[in-house]
């Protein structure tokens, strides 16, 4: 009994404070990344031994908002260079942005598209429940804006918080067609069909990555992109406790290199 | 409307956890029964199946030709038309006292106004009309009582049936208060059962005393029946008190026959007297001192109980009288303790009773 | 150490944690929420009309829910109360799973159900030509799906504590089982009642992850408060803020009002 009570109270111990420090790299990450990213780490934990990718999806407003009340994250992977450039304003970018992949738009319809949706102009028709991601996503204002190249006036009976939220309405059946990214119908295929946005109104979505240095809560990123204070915190006097290996500068190096690309390319992603 | 008076007539059986009931119990309209007995004898759970809270598994209940239980038919307690008074007097705390005195009324379709009236007059009558507009919870356990016999009155029963009516009321408020429910029960027509929390309340309250062991009714009789044969220890214990059914005037008790008693209780007219047998002096010779009531009489019999003796005496008051173990010595009385008798040779053959006038309690009966 | 000296040792080490735990728990997340509160711009972020709509949206689905909750879960704790067995076990899981269910969850769950290709939505729709999600009614229902059972568990424990010697008292006076159950066990368990209402009312109020999921997020017709505070925090975290405070003061002010009811003072 005695001995039992002691080797289960070793093995706690080691299971405490026995294995060597992890050096981890932790990331901030759009939702739309989320399978790319997945394979991303998962190849950089293999090419740099001792490295431990912590990964972190939501939505690009909601991933600023956390980086602002001063969420612990080494890097940030953005849908949209709007919510980037107030991560940047906010100082907590250790080096500036880099697009590594783009996107495009694509309506995304129930299985084998039995409502017939042709593109942009049917979701103008009254017998379609269509619906957006909200104004605040990305996604959502993407849309508004191939919408408004179109010329379409479609009403959306629900601004969905996260492009994942609308796919899953839309393969619900709740409803009829949605607008989201290529990329999102590209990993749903199996359970939702994607109908093309012509060219000339679709919108190429940019997608920054910057490394970023240790944050204080309440760090001011400004509300309204481009309506940061002037002289907001300087920032150059906050040591970078993290990377010291040159982890965190690793990772963004890898995503824009070949292998990267490749793997983002896989995921039908577009090149920067 | 006034309820034609209709006799009872119950023969039934129920089970209820570990509690067996199987009784016969018949009342007469105009009359009082008391149900004595025991803790979980089953005195409440028979009132309950009267009142039709509870189904019988066999037998009937009968309101003179109107079948209230049988094998066929069970009347529910919303259509029996009876008047309960629960233990607890069970008065809806979130209505004034006439409301609920007027709540039966209401629930039979009485219109507002006239059931209104009607409680009014009942408060009146159990002497609560200042207390109309009161909430339960601002009477006293007396005031409650009352209220809850007027709302069980103020639907016009065909019976009453009381739960130990006198058990939430204190010491001090009950004398009174028995006297008052006792010419309560007198004013109802129909059959009057009253589950009774101690034989001084039965044998006040009652004209017949039904006593029930482990669900079975096992005597019935007049008080004076009960009181001069019990027939099993329970009674006995029960009617340990000497009671005398009597007329008194300015103190002086007639003993229906034979014998007076004087007593200290300023009531007139017919009366149950009750003295506790520990009340009753018994000395060899005549005591000089206070007591107002002194005679002589034969001992009829001596039986030994924890602590002393009871002793029978006879005569024209025949009573008991428990006295100590140092009492009965100085009696000549010592019992035997290995034989539990005294030896008959040496035991006095008469002895000198002795009662306080305080002593003797007098009962409107 | 006397005995009166520990009993008043306790009560003060009692009243120091009940002081903190309070402090740490709930006073102190409030004043974050008022340290942070746009004073100055307050009253402007409050007349916007997006504002007004989910205020308006929000005190009618709650109150909805509410009232709801409580025509519904009387009869199903009246029927919880009345006994024990494996039915009303199952029925009291099947109740309670709300209260544990991740709200989103139980969007998806109403998805599935009441959606236009769920199991009774289909036929809603195809029959009647209803269709609940993204309508106000939707939201309605998923609130009211979320506060139904702190409704039947609160009134099911006011029931089964009521003493049905009042019940049998009145049903000797003449009164049918209905009537006993509206005159004496409704009045009687009143404060159960409130309680029920009470906090069915504030879980409808706070109800996000069902609603949204469920009833989608459009001004005017399901965005409500909580919705539009999620909207506002990932754009304009000064509205988000401003929003949080009327849903505080709102809840405060009717919490407090009913404050004798909740806790009546006997």
């Amino acid at each position: 009994m005695h001995d039992l009570f002691t080797s289960l109270a070793a093995a706690l111990v080691l299971a405490g404070c026995g294995a060597p420090p992890a050096r981890t790299v932790t990331v901030f990450a759009a939702a739309s990344l989320t399978a790319p990213f997945e394979a991303l780490a998962a190849a950089f934990e293999a090419v740099r031994p001792g490295v431990d990718v912590r990964l972190s999806f939501a939505g690009t407003p909601q991933l600023v908002l956390q980086l602002r009340e001063g969420a612990a994250a080494d890097v940030f992977a953005s849908a949209d260079e709007i919510h980037m450039a107030r991560v940047v304003e906010s100082g907590r970018t250790a080096a500036p942005p880099r697009v590594f992949a783009t996107n495009r738009l694509a309506i995304a319809v129930a299985l084998g598209n039995p409502r017939g949706v042709q593109g942009l102009a049917d979701l103008a028709r009254a017998d379609l429940v269509v619906a957006l991601c909200g104004p605040e996503v990305p996604a959502g204002r993407y849309a508004r804006a191939a919408l408004e190249r179109a010329g379409v006036a479609a009403r959306s009976v629900s601004d969905e918080p996260s492009v994942s939220a609308l796919i899953s309405k839309v393969r619900l059946g709740e409803v009829d067609a949605g607008i989201v990214y290529v990329t999102d119908v590209a990993t749903a295929r199996a359970s939702v069909s994607a109908v093309e946005i012509q060219s000339d109104a679709n919108v190429v979505a940019r997608y920054p990555i910057a490394p970023l240095r240790a944050g204080q809560g309440g760090s001011p990123i400004p509300a309204e992109p481009g309506a940061a204070e002037p002289g907001g915190r300087g920032s150059d006097e906050q040591g970078v406790d993290h990377g010291a290996d040159g982890d965190t500068e690793a990772f963004v190096a890898f995503v824009l290199s070949a292998e990267g690309q490749a793997i983002l390319r896989s995921f039908e992603f577009g090149a920067p | 409307m006034v309820p034609a008076a209709l006799d009872l007539t119950a023969r039934f059986a129920l089970r209820r956890g570990a509690l067996a009931l199987d009784v016969a119990l018949d009342v007469r309209a105009g009359e009082t029964v008391a149900l004595v007995g025991p803790n979980g004898a089953g005195k409440t759970s028979l009132l309950m199946a009267l009142a039709g809270l509870v189904r019988p598994e066999r037998g009937s209940i009968r309101l003179g030709a109107i079948t209230l239980d049988d094998d066929a038919t069970h009347v529910c307690p919303e259509e029996r038309g009876l008047g309960v008074v629960f233990q607890q007097p069970c008065l809806f705390p979130h209505l004034t006292a006439l409301e609920n005195v007027a709540y039966g009324p209401r629930a039979v379709g009485v219109q507002r106004r006239e059931a209104r009236a009607r409680a009014g007059t009942w408060l009146e009558r159990v002497g609560l009309h200042s207390r109309a507009s009161a909430k339960p919870a601002a009477l006293s356990g007396g005031e409650q009582q009352r209220v809850a016999r007027a709302r069980a009155r103020a639907c016009e029963p065909r019976m009453l049936l009381l739960d130990e009516p006198l058990s939430a009321v204190d010491a001090s408020a009950r004398l009174a208060l028995r006297r008052e429910l006792r010419a309560h029960l007198q004013a109802f027509e129909g059959p009057r059962v009253v589950v009774a929390h101690d034989a001084v309340d039965a044998f006040a309250l009652a004209d017949r005393v039904a006593v029930l062991e482990a669900g079975r009714i096992v005597q019935v009789g007049t008080v004076d029946e009960i009181c001069s044969r019990p027939q099993s220890r329970y009674v006995a214990d029960l009617v340990g008190l000497n009671c005398f059914h009597g007329t008194a005037r300015g103190g002086l008790v007639e003993v229906n026959g034979g014998g007076t008693l004087v007593s200290a209780t300023p009531i007139d007219g017919p009366v149950l007297a009750t003295v506790h047998p520990r009340a009753v002096a018994l000395f060899n010779a005549r005591p000089s001192g206070s007591p107002r009531n002194v005679w002589l009489a034969p001992v009829m019999g001596v039986e030994p109980i924890p602590g002393g003796l009871r002793v029978e005496v006879g005569g024209a008051l025949h009573l008991v009288a428990e006295v100590t173990a140092s009492g009965a010595s100085a009696l000549g009385l010592a019992s035997d303790p290995r034989s539990g008798r005294s030896s008959g040779a040496e035991r006095p053959r008469e002895v000198w009773v002795a009662l306080k006038a305080s002593e003797i309690a007098l009962h409107q009966a | 150490m006397s005995r009166s000296s520990r009993a008043s040792n306790a009560a003060q080490a009692l009243a120091v944690l009940a002081v903190v735990t309070s402090t740490l728990f709930f006073a102190l997340p409030l004043l974050g929420l008022l340290w942070r509160a746009p004073w100055a711009r307050l009253g402007a972020e409050l007349r916007t009309p997006e504002v007004r709509m989910a205020l308006t949206l929000s005190l009618q689905c709650s109150f909805a829910a509410a009232a709801l909750s409580c025509a519904l879960g009387l009869p199903l704790a009246a029927w919880l109360a009345r006994g024990a067995g494996p039915l009303r076990s199952l029925v009291r899981v099947l109740v309670t799973l709300p209260m544990v269910l991740p709200p989103v969850v139980g969007g998806v769950a109403l998805l599935l159900a009441y959606g236009r290709n769920g199991l009774v939505g289909r036929v809603l729709e195809s029959a009647f030509g209803v269709s609940l999600p993204f309508t106000t009614a939707g939201v309605v229902l998923a609130a009211t799906y979320v506060a139904l059972p702190f409704f039947v568990l609160t009134v099911e424990g006011g029931l089964r504590s009521f003493d049905r010697r009042f019940a049998d008292a009145a049903a000797t006076l003449g009164a049918s089982p209905w009537r006993v159950f509206r005159t004496v066990t409704l009045p009687m368990i009143a404060p159960s009642l409130y309680a029920g209402l009470v906090v069915a009312w504030a879980r409808a109020l706070g109800e996000f992850g069902a609603t949204i999921t469920f009833a989608g997020n459009l001004a005017g017709a399901t965005r409500t408060l909580p919705l539009a505070v999620y909207v506002a925090l990932e754009t304009r975290p000064d509205a988000a803020i401003a929003l949080s405070l009327v849903l505080v003061a709102l809840s405060a002010v009717l919490l407090y009002a009913l404050r004798r009811r909740w806790f009546p003072l006997r």
